[in-house]
């Protein structure tokens, strides 16, 4: 499995390569291109880098998920160019973890499997409050943070397809 | 080594950030896992190792971390 960097391919990206972030209020817009320049070379290697990733996987026939960021309003660079994940996960809240964080799933070499385990017993965390990171141009360890209990349901859902009768409980 | 509708997982390999939580997962449903990460930020990463470095390599065929990853086999 591979969380695969997102800060390079995440929509607030696009504000940036657009002049419209608010630290690019004050310049001219010399300056805005020189730095995005930069920024397009940094996101060209990444996406290189994920690109290479998939194709070892593929011709070595490994098994390989990869974890990226989604957005319902279509703004990630992987959206727009890069082949489909096989699964979305709209809500992780829904399976045990702490953000809604809408997250895509890519995976090679096999098919995930269809469970649901259903547990929503976190407190809501906001990416947009939580600390930022200790380093600019990386993402915060809490805005990455998955709880224990969604990686356990994601493995069981989508990886081996174990019920988890103990924990997605029923009415009946 | 788990057997789930013959797909056999003799060891899941986890990643970058986040790859610990799902290492621990893994090795608590019964399955051997480890995880590779630039950072050892709490001190429980098993290979320390530059993956953008390590893809460059496995790309190329040079030697890598992915030369000990095994892949799959897929059950008929």
């Amino acid at each position: 499995m591979a969380f695969f960097p997102c800060i390079q391919f995440c929509d607030a990206k696009t504000l940036i390569f657009k002049g419209k972030a608010i630290s690019q209020r004050n310049k001219n817009l010399g300056e805005i291109m020189d730095k995005n320049i930069e920024y397009a070379k940094v996101r060209e290697y990444n996406f290189i880098q994920l690109m290479k990733l998939v194709a070892v996987a593929y011709k070595r026939c490994l098994r390989l998920i990869i974890e990226n960021p989604w957005n319902t309003s279509g703004g990630t660079y992987l959206q727009n160019n890069f082949i489909e994940p096989a699964v979305v996960d709209g809500n992780r809240m829904l399976r045990g973890d702490y953000f809604v964080k809408p997250t895509a799933y890519w995976f090679i070499n096999f098919s995930p499997k269809n469970g649901f385990t259903y547990q929503f017993d976190k407190k809501q965390k906001i990416i947009m409050k939580s600390k930022g990171a200790k380093k600019a141009g990386t993402c915060s360890t809490e805005r990455s943070l998955i709880s224990s209990d969604y990686a356990r349901n994601f493995i069981c859902d989508f990886i081996i397809g174990k019920k988890q009768p103990e924990i997605d409980l029923t009415l009946f | 080594m788990e057997t789930i509708d013959n797909v056999y997982i003799k060891k899941a390999h986890c990643f970058f950030e986040q790859s610990g939580t799902f290492k621990n997962e893994f090795r608590q449903l019964g399955i051997e896992a480890e995880d590779y990460d630039i950072q050892n930020d709490f001190g429980e990463t098993d290979n320390i190792c530059d993956l953008f470095k390590e893809i460059e390599d496995a790309y190329v065929n040079k030697p890598s971390v992915f030369d000990s990853i095994e892949g799959g086999r897929m059950g008929t």
